[in-house]
């Protein structure tokens, strides 16, 4: 590795993007088998093989780098074969994220999990490691390529999923990890005659396993698997994509008849319906377009309210759901409909299964709600935001997932597309003690009030079925007329006032008795205009999401904890929401693992690497501090850039690409740079552009998210892309800066780097959800710069030293 | 003075009755405790009624109820594997995706129907047959539906073998109760719907109570009642069955 050209930069590229093809496919995955919160764990902590790669190259570096052509294929081969093996076995292992603060074997279940899935991840970054060490000065150009290929890699497994069905996925990304292999024999110009024959042999074996085992195994207890149990259900559909995977199932034998909160005096029955599944949960149903007569129960159902208030002539659907709101609003009232969906998939299958095709009145939209209200010239009179398809609560399941359909600056976007006497309109699987529909009921007020509404409470009706709560809100005041007409409706179908302007506590909880009449007292103290002190006394986190924290479904406080360690072995883990806890606990489980898996074996070690303990401890601080900061200013702006681009997958699609791009190529300018300016004031100039570009968006990101928001679609991604420019090619420098001086005064402390670094990056992937879920992500971008100036400052001394 | 012979075989004698003693102990120990885990967990039943008597209005449950939880063998109804475990106030999976439920749950669920011996009451979700033995302790006869074909299969046998003649299991759709022997003095549905189904409340008597889970089937959140008055009028109350999160002081 002495002479330039042998470099394997293209195959680093490769294996790179292999990798980060790798940790989003599995992130998909087990959102699909398993729950949305255990994907962020199992990927997580799956990257520990990264931090582990560290400690393994610390151990075989001698050896491995005086054979570093044999070693580096090996480890790629590697790779590719225990891919397969772990991709399958993880998915066989009976694990279930749901009982894990339940049953005890749940956990050892889990640790399974982890140390199979961190396998791949191991052979990967040892690679990548190895090389990087072999490079010695010359690392900044391979670690341009590593972040280079991570980048065309998130493109690229978008791109997969959106034209191949995600059991084919595993065997392109072997594929791709294959030619890294055979692409490195040639950049090596090692024995082909031995090396080239067994990976194609390995490529043809790749494409001979059946695809079928790659087959999401879905746990036992998602809704999916219990629909397909019941005699007579099969599959009629499945289309999976970056966005979702969609099935459709079918019974005839014992067919769903799902009808959220349908009235206790219904005398008829829905008509056999179609399940439609999202991720093998959220369970809509999809009914068939009929005669009216056929749907008259679409009239007792609570989310038939808004017709009776009102004659609507535009009404906008938010998410198509199984399209019973279309439903209902095309049977209900003669209005126009859009019908705003981000995932295209859904719309056609909808079409497809339901007969609702487009029409004079019907229109379907492949948009993001906000985004098509952004930019529609249109007033609507209903709004309408259907109760979804978790049921029954959410559970904490979906405590992680971020929403910015239900932020207060969303509800002030949704009031500025209404008419004059329009409505909002909101239903709410129903909890007890509620949660979901007082932070409705919480954003809304505060909505109104930041618009200059006073009287807010006369502004709100709610309802209570069995099931579901209903609210409807607009910037008028509801009349007289309308309250009554409420009344009416709701005392005929069985369903209970819970709040109209005026109403006295007597009138609440009579048909559908809950305990406590929690909704009525909570909107009374609500619309008395102190909502912070309101919701810093109740048990439940109900504070307004923003668009800083748009955690709409975190409503674990800590107090609870008593309540989740009462419940444990019991099931009830539901009732105090312990998604949070399953987070929280997967951080303590990365450090913990992280420590023992490297800190300590740096600790045993730090004799042979021949440096004081003062540099030592100096330059692990430098490290960690880098791998945590990269990815807390990453996973911020994907997050800040979802309002931009529409959904989250295409802002995981071009931020992280742009980022790991502009990334590498200040990777690739370090040297030059180094050159010109010296080390130690690249490593300044370098922090200092990160720092001001930071504070930038601290002071005027708000403003640019809207600016860029109304741009015409087309260049909306070249902007978010020269907008993440500046900052990105900066935060490329700091670490090749670092390994160029290892290579000089530390070479066997540079695995340690590189464990470090991937462990801290481990870390900081949990540790920005839990940050921003406190206190938003302005906070999350603040500790990020923070830490790079920490970083500098821990590494000067040497530098200085290094520059004289 | 015994002969040497006559000691030797008295000896022998003792040996063989200490031998069979102890081989058969375990056939006589083990029902014994079984017996008393049963009893344990009827005691811990009772600790969790009063700690949820708020909500579910009442410091104990009906002692026939009690007395059925104890005369009813509910490691028969859970696998093998489990079997540990089958006494513990906890749910258990049963295979299929689906569970046993808590025994606390299973209790208070028949409780709140108020049932009478002659009365006739109808289950949806048979499950693994052991909320349906409960109820054949206690109603004259006892009408379960389950969904899915091999546990309807599995629990149709186990309750024949454990002598339930008055408990009648049916594979089928319960969103349809049970219409040929309708109407019931009381309902327990065991599965979580979006909705109660129209016909099973057609299918109540007047009078009668249905109950409920909402919430999902794997963790219950809170059961509902609902009551049909003799007019025919409906209407429902939920309560939370299992430990509840209170709200701070003000409320």
């Amino acid at each position: 590795m002495t002479k330039q050209r042998n470099y394997p930069l293209t195959s680093i590229a490769l294996l790179s993007a292999s990798a980060l093809a790798t940790e989003l496919y599995l992130v998909r995955l087990f959102a699909i088998i398993q729950w949305h919160h255990a994907a962020y764990m199992v990927i997580s902590l799956a990257l520990l093989g990264y931090g582990i790669s560290g400690t393994l190259l610390a151990f075989i570096r001698k050896p491995a780098l005086t054979r570093f052509k044999l070693y580096y294929i090996l480890l790629i081969a590697g790779f590719a074969i225990v891919l397969p093996l772990c991709i399958w076995s993880a998915q066989h292992l009976d694990f279930n994220a749901e009982l894990l603060l339940w049953q005890k074997h749940a956990w050892l279940r889990m640790a399974g999990v982890f140390l199979l899935l961190a396998l791949p991840f191991l052979f990967a970054a040892t690679a990548i490691g190895l090389a990087l060490d072999a490079a010695r000065t010359s690392a900044a150009k391979v670690y341009a390529a590593d972040l280079l290929g991570a980048g065309l890699g998130a493109l690229g497994l978008v791109m997969l999923l959106a034209i191949l069905p995600i059991q084919l996925v595993p065997a392109c990304i072997i594929t791709l990890i294959l030619s890294a292999a055979a692409i490195s024999v040639y950049e090596l110009n090692t024995t082909k005659h031995i090396a080239i024959p067994v990976i194609l042999m390995l490529l043809i074996a790749t494409w001979l396993i059946p695809q079928e085992l790659y087959r999401p195994n879905i746990s036992e207890f998602k809704p999916l698997a219990q629909a397909l149990r019941i005699a007579g259900a099969h599959r009629v559909k499945e289309r999976s994509g970056p966005l979702a995977s969609l099935t459709i199932v079918k019974n005839p034998q014992v067919p769903l008849r799902h009808a959220p909160g349908l009235s206790l005096y219904a005398q008829s029955i829905p008509d056999e319906q179609l399940a439609f599944f999202e991720d093998a949960s959220n369970m809509t149903a999809i009914t068939l377009d009929k005669d009216k007569n056929e749907l008259e129960w679409l009239h007792l159902m609570p989310s038939a309210l808004p017709y009776k208030l009102t004659k609507p002539n535009h009404v906008l659907i938010a998410g198509a759901g199984g399209g019973m709101d279309i439903l209902q609003a095309i049977h209900l009232s003669e209005a126009k409909i859009d019908v705003i969906e981000p995932n295209i998939q859904r719309i056609k299958l909808l079409q497809q299964f339901s007969g609702l095709n487009p029409d004079a009145r019907l229109h379907f939209h492949h948009a993001d709600t906000r985004e098509f209200i952004q930019r529609t010239d249109t007033s609507y009179d209903l709004i309408i935001f259907g109760p979804g398809g978790a049921g029954g609560g959410t559970s904490g399941m979906h405590a992680l997932n971020t929403s910015y359909q239900h932020t207060t600056e969303a509800y002030n976007e949704y009031l500025a597309a209404l008419t004059p006497r329009g409505r909002i309109v909101i239903s709410s699987w129903l909890q007890l003690p509620p949660r979901a529909m007082l932070k409705h009921v919480a954003t809304a007020i505060q909505a109104l009030q930041s618009i200059g509404n006073i009287n807010v409470g006369s502004n709100l009706l709610v309802s209570r079925s069995l099931q579901t709560s209903t609210l409807l809100f607009g910037t008028t005041s509801f009349s007289a007329a309308e309250v009554n007409t409420f009344k009416a409706f709701n005392k005929s179908h069985g369903f209970d006032n819970s709040w109209y302007y005026g109403m006295e506590l007597q009138q609440a909880n009579l048909i559908n008795r809950l305990p406590h009449p929690w909704l009525y007292e909570s909107i009374w103290e609500l619309s008395q205009g102190t909502i912070d002190a309101y919701v810093a006394k109740y048990k439940f986190d109900t504070r307004p999401a923003t668009d800083d924290q748009p955690y709409f479904h975190h409503f674990f406080r800590w107090p609870l904890v008593k309540d989740i360690l009462s419940q444990r072995g019991k099931g009830g883990m539901s009732l105090v929401e312990g998604g949070y806890l399953v987070l929280l606990a997967t951080l303590i489980l990365a450090m913990i693992t992280g420590l023992l898996l490297i800190l300590v074996p740096l600790i045993v070690y730090r004799r042979k690497i021949g440096i004081n303990n003062k540099t030592l401890v100096s330059l692990a601080g430098y490290f960690i501090c880098l791998g945590l900061s990269f990815l807390l200013i990453e996973i911020t702006f994907i997050e800040r850039l979802t309002i931009v681009l529409g959904n989250p997958v295409y802002s995981v699609a071009v931020t992280l690409t742009g980022f790991l791009i502009f990334a590498g190529l200040g990777s690739a300018l370090t040297n030059r740079l180094q050159l010109s300016l010296g080390v130690y004031k690249l490593l300044w100039l370098s922090t200092f552009s990160i720092i001001l570009v930071v504070s930038l968006h601290l002071l005027i990101g708000d403003w640019l998210t809207q600016t860029i928001r109304v741009m015409p679609k087309g260049i909306i991604i070249p902007v978010v892309l020269i907008i993440i420019m500046p900052l990105a090619i900066p935060m490329g420098i700091p670490f090749p800066l670092g390994l160029n001086w290892l290579a000089d005064h530390a070479p066997d402390f540079t695995p340690w780097a590189w464990g470090l670094n991937g462990f801290a990056s481990v870390v900081s992937a949990v540790l920005a959800i839990v940050l921003a879920m406190q206190w938003g992500f302005s906070v999350v971008m603040l500790i990020a710069v923070c830490l790079y100036l920490v970083a500098a400052l821990l590494m000067s001394p040497s530098l200085r030293q290094y520059s004289d | 003075m015994l002969s040497l012979r006559k000691q030797v075989s008295r000896s022998v004698v003792y040996s063989a009755w200490i031998l069979l003693a102890s081989l058969a102990w375990p056939l006589y120990a083990e029902p014994y405790d079984r017996m008393k885990e049963r009893k344990g967990m009827v005691k811990e039943i009772e600790a969790d009624v009063r700690d949820t008597s708020l909500y579910i209005d009442r410091e104990q449950l009906d002692s026939r109820v009690m007395q059925a939880m104890q005369d009813v063998p509910r490691h028969e109804f859970v696998p093998d594997s489990l079997d540990d475990d089958a006494y513990l106030n906890i749910p258990l999976p049963i295979g299929h995706g689906q569970t046993i439920s808590q025994p606390y749950i299973v209790a208070l669920m028949t409780d709140l129907i108020g049932l009478r011996p002659h009365h006739r009451v109808l289950e949806i979700g048979t499950g693994s047959g052991y909320q349906a033995a409960i109820l054949g302790e206690l109603a004259s006869e006892v009408y379960t539906i389950e969904i899915v074909e091999p546990l309807a299969e599995q629990a149709k046998k186990r309750l024949a073998q454990l002598g339930y003649k008055n408990v009648h299991v049916r594979f089928a759709d319960g969103y349809h109760g049970w219409p040929e022997e309708a109407p019931f003095d009381a309902i327990i549905v065991t599965a979580a719907a979006s909705h109660i189904p129209p016909p099973l409340v057609q299918q109540l008597k007047p009078g009668g109570r249905l109950v409920i889970p909402v919430g999902s089937r794997f963790i219950v959140q809170q059961l509902t009642l609902l009551e049909k008055d003799a007019r025919g009028n409906v209407s429902s109350r939920q309560m939370l069955p299992v430990r509840f999160v209170p709200l701070t002081g003000d409320h």
